[in-house]
């Protein structure tokens, strides 16, 4: 059952965009460019011909496609367990819709803004409308609670005292690969072991970015301490941890020296140059990570998140060219 | 005439009160001519940093609006309009300042919406950036209501000060020495008329 799976995702992975679709990117100046690169594409068949297309209705297209691909996978019949592996890998993209809503909850937006961003079609225990209409961000947890969400009281206090939507998020993230490993072990140790590695490191990529939040920005060490999540990659928790209450700069250079690429640019308040390379570094691990997992079930998750990738890379390069920004397009940024 | 309404009469008491007259406008004028001095410092004090603050927000804007540029995509649209709108409101208060007898606003920031602990990472720094330059706002609204304010009584107090200078002081100084003139006149003429008496009397006898 999971041969059939590994050669439906290889199957699926010649869908996605080639490299040199990027590279063409990099000489393009207008929206218009962009939509004639993707002519030939899967993404051409929610764009009108000859139609002008304006920002907003590309982040549609872009997002249809990443949901119809989501749609394909979850469509492959699979045993129990591999079922479930696969959902909860996709159940990532759940949390994104129902971070967004929250957000905009707290923003008293309309409903049909929130929406428009959302990534449609996926099959989910929440109605969206549904968690809308509970009008507060209190009230839409409680609603998710009752949809079979954790989300601790810890949390919620967090949320309350500092009023910011920053711990329910890291919560809901948390749990998410909580329960992606879970759901891997089931699948043998090879399985788990891989399935780790990945939420190992890209949860170290995001306590990077948490840990140094008190020491630049003088955010609370308490809500800090709390956002760091529990998943020890190349950079162990506790370290963190430390860096959370360090006052000096230098240590969180010398503890995180392996990250230097991001650390750097980070102390010296460069966050979107740290966001880069934090992209190329997941870039080259998932990279790697295709050719450790090529025959086994995280060869799903590369491909999942090599789809999420292109989705969100499209979306980058086509809001910078639309404000007037040259996008970082390198071939370090791609996951072949 | 600047010195029209006024009733001339070629009388000592009036020229003496006439030039208590010419005291007063005269100490008024010299105090108008420090007040408009004092302006004109104050005046070039603000333009000078008017001109700095100006600088510095248009440096740093330039700078955010590239930067926002360039993560508006990345952190995606929908972010951060949602956490735009959520930042809470600001309390200011406008406290009438006296420059000169000049009323003038000061604005005074009550209450700024907290920044820290709200943004993630990538927008905050932004944010955070965002939050500072408000205050440099502020501080240019201000300064710029100051100038204007300012400006006005300024060009108000010249037209006065030349008025005076020009116009008034010499006018009732000429009146003055007119009445002064002719007071002198008329004296020498009845001194002469009474020693030309006095000689018709003394040679009569």
């Amino acid at each position: 059952m999971s041969t059939y799976l590994v050669a439906r995702a290889h199957g699926l992975n010649t869908r996605l965009l080639p490299p040199n679709f990027f590279e063409a990117l990099a000489s393009v100046k207008k929206i218009r460019e962009i939509v004639n690169l993707l002519s030939p594409t899967e993404y051409s068949k929610y764009i009108e011909k000859g139609e002008e297309i304006d920002i907003e209705s590309l982040y549609k297209v872009y997002a249809q496609v990443f949901s119809d691909r989501l749609r394909l996978i979850s469509l492959i019949p699979l045993s129990r367990d591999l079922a479930e592996f696969r959902n909860n890998i996709i159940m990532k993209y759940e949390v994104e819709n129902i971070i967004k809503i929250l957000l905009g909850l707290k923003a008293k937006k309309d409903f049909n803004e929130i929406e428009k961003y959302l990534i449609p079609g996926l099959k989910s225990r929440i109605n969206y409308n549904e968690l809308y209409q509970e009008r507060t961000v209190e009230r839409a947890i409680q609603y998710l609670k009752t949809k079979g969400y954790r989300i601790s009281e810890k949390a919620l206090e967090l949320y309350t005292k500092y009023d910011t939507i920053l711990p329910i998020e890291k919560e809901l993230l948390s749990n998410n690969y909580k329960k992606l490993i879970e759901k891997a072990s089931k699948l043998g140790r090879e399985t788990k072991m891989l399935v780790k590695k990945l939420v190992s490191i890209e949860s170290d990529i995001e306590n990077i970015f948490t840990s140094i939040a008190s020491l630049l920005y003088g955010y609370s060490i308490e809500l800090i301490e709390n956002l760091i999540l529990p998943f020890s990659g190349r950079v162990d928790t506790k370290t963190f941890l430390t860096i959370v209450n360090s006052r000096n700069p230098r240590e969180a250079l010398e503890k995180l020296s392996i990250y230097n690429e991001i650390i750097v640019p980070l102390l010296n308040k460069d966050e979107f140059k740290a966001k880069i390379a934090a992209l190329k570094n997941l870039s080259s691990f998932l990279n790697s990570y295709k050719i450790s997992s090529s025959m086994a079930p995280p060869y799903l998750l590369y491909l999942i998140r090599k789809m999420e990738y292109e989705y969100k890379y499209l979306i980058y390069i086509s809001y910078s060219i639309y404000y007037g920004s040259k996008p970082e397009i390198s071939s370090e940024m791609l996951i072949k | 005439m600047a010195v029209a309404g006024i009733r001339i009469m070629p009388t000592r008491g009036f020229l003496i009160e006439f030039k208590r007259r010419i005291k007063a406008i005269e100490e008024g004028y010299k105090l108008l001519e420090m007040k408009r001095d004092e302006l004109t410092n104050k005046l070039r004090n603000y333009l000078e940093s008017l001109k700095a603050a100006r600088k510095h927000v248009i440096e740093t804007a330039s700078k955010i609006l590239m930067e926002f540029a360039k993560v508006y995509g990345l952190v995606g649209p929908d972010v951060i309009d949602s956490l735009a709108a959520s930042v809470g409101e600001i309390d200011i208060s406008i406290i009438p300042v006296s420059i000169m007898g000049i009323t003038v606003p000061e604005v005074r920031i009550d209450k700024l919406p907290e920044a820290k602990n709200k943004f993630p990472p990538v927008v905050r720094a932004i944010a955070l950036t965002l939050y500072e330059l408000f205050e440099d706002l502020i501080k240019i609204t201000t300064l710029e209501t100051k100038i204007e304010i300012i400006s006005y009584d300024l060009e108000r107090t010249n037209r006065i000060v030349n008025a005076l200078e020009k116009i008034v002081l010499p006018e009732m100084k000429e009146i003055a020495k007119m009445i002064e003139d002719s007071l002198d006149e008329d004296e020498l003429e009845e001194f002469t008329r009474l020693k030309i008496v006095r000689d018709k009397i003394v040679g009569g006898r």
